[in-house]
């Protein structure tokens, strides 16, 4: 029980620090390229992540291979280079409220790739939260 | 006349605005969406998602500055208060993902991803706390926030 609540308060800090990390650069990007502001936080984010892994997983880095840099740079270029640039020229041009939720639909796009690419079945669950998710991309672009 | 022109033109810029903002906000959705797809390859069979979220980073900080060399030349152009901002917004966005991890280590999928799901909830709170002077939030946006949060776990859900 300790260890769920321990995950929930993590989860929590998690959908904070994601929150914040877009308020924080929207008003970052008030004054700056988003292209810029991409490779900067980028910069600092891999710094502060390298930090993280190499003092808790150091065992980790040894089990590595060079084939597995292939896989590294793929998940960077979409992930990090597309994803944030693309991200934060959204923010930059219909602001957080908007751009945010309508990042956060990556889930659906992830689930319909792997029903495609991995061969997952559809669910009528599935289904259903393709539609809710599409009224409420409806309803943000008709918010003036 | 003139004034007709002046606001039809002004209309035109903002809706061209409006829309490469949202079709960025979804090409960057579906960019994450490849991504995911990845990464369940990755920490699957290569590593961890912090030691690959590292290199990730690197990776796409690497690429971008090859890229956009020519707008790197301009980071003296950027002052220090945007430059702390640029940090906070990693380090908060690295905070976000580490929690991430450490949650999954410790709750089940079912229990972590409607919380960290709702992120966007938490940056329109902010923004309407700290950006009351640069951003204008509607009913409508946090209406449909709730849909896309809402849609976003049953989705998520359907798969664990």
């Amino acid at each position: 029980m300790g260890n769920i609540i321990t995950g929930i308060l993590f989860a929590v800090i998690a959908a904070i620090g994601w929150g914040a990390s877009a308020v924080l650069s929207r008003i970052a990007l008030e004054k700056t390229d988003p292209r810029l502001a991409t490779i900067v936080s980028l910069f600092f984010s891999s710094i502060i992540m390298f930090s993280i892994s190499l003092s808790t997983q150091f065992n980790e880095f040894e089990k590595l291979i060079v084939s597995d840099f292939l896989w590294f740079f793929s998940a960077g270029l979409t992930s990090f280079a597309a994803g944030r640039l693309l991200n934060y020229v959204g923010i930059k041009n219909i602001g957080v409220s908007k751009a945010s939720p309508l990042f956060g639909t990556s889930p659906l796009f992830a689930a319909l790739l792997a029903i495609i690419i991995l061969n997952e079945n559809p669910t009528i669950m599935l289904g259903m939260g393709i539609v809710i998710v599409t009224f409420g991309i409806i309803l943000i672009t008709k918010s003036k | 006349m003139n004034k007709f022109n002046i606001n039809t033109g002004k209309k035109i810029k903002n809706s061209k605005k409006e829309l490469i903002g949202y079709t960025s906000s979804l090409s960057a959705a579906i960019s994450y969406g490849i991504s995911a797809i990845l990464a369940k390859i990755i920490v699957g069979q290569i590593t961890t998602p912090l030691i690959a979220s590292s290199f990730a980073l690197f990776f796409g900080f690497f690429t971008l500055s090859i890229i956009f060399y020519k707008q790197l030349m301009n980071i003296k152009s950027i002052d220090k208060k945007t430059f702390l901002f640029l940090f906070l917004a990693g380090l908060a966005s690295c905070i976000g993902v580490g929690a991430q991890y450490y949650a999954m280590n410790n709750a089940p999928v079912i229990l972590v991803a409607p919380i960290t799901g709702a992120n966007a909830l938490f940056a329109i709170l902010f923004g309407s706390i700290f950006l009351k002077k640069i951003e204008k939030i509607t009913p409508l946006t946090v209406i449909g926030a709730f849909m896309i949060i809402i849609g976003i776990i049953i989705i998520i859900l359907s798969r664990t």
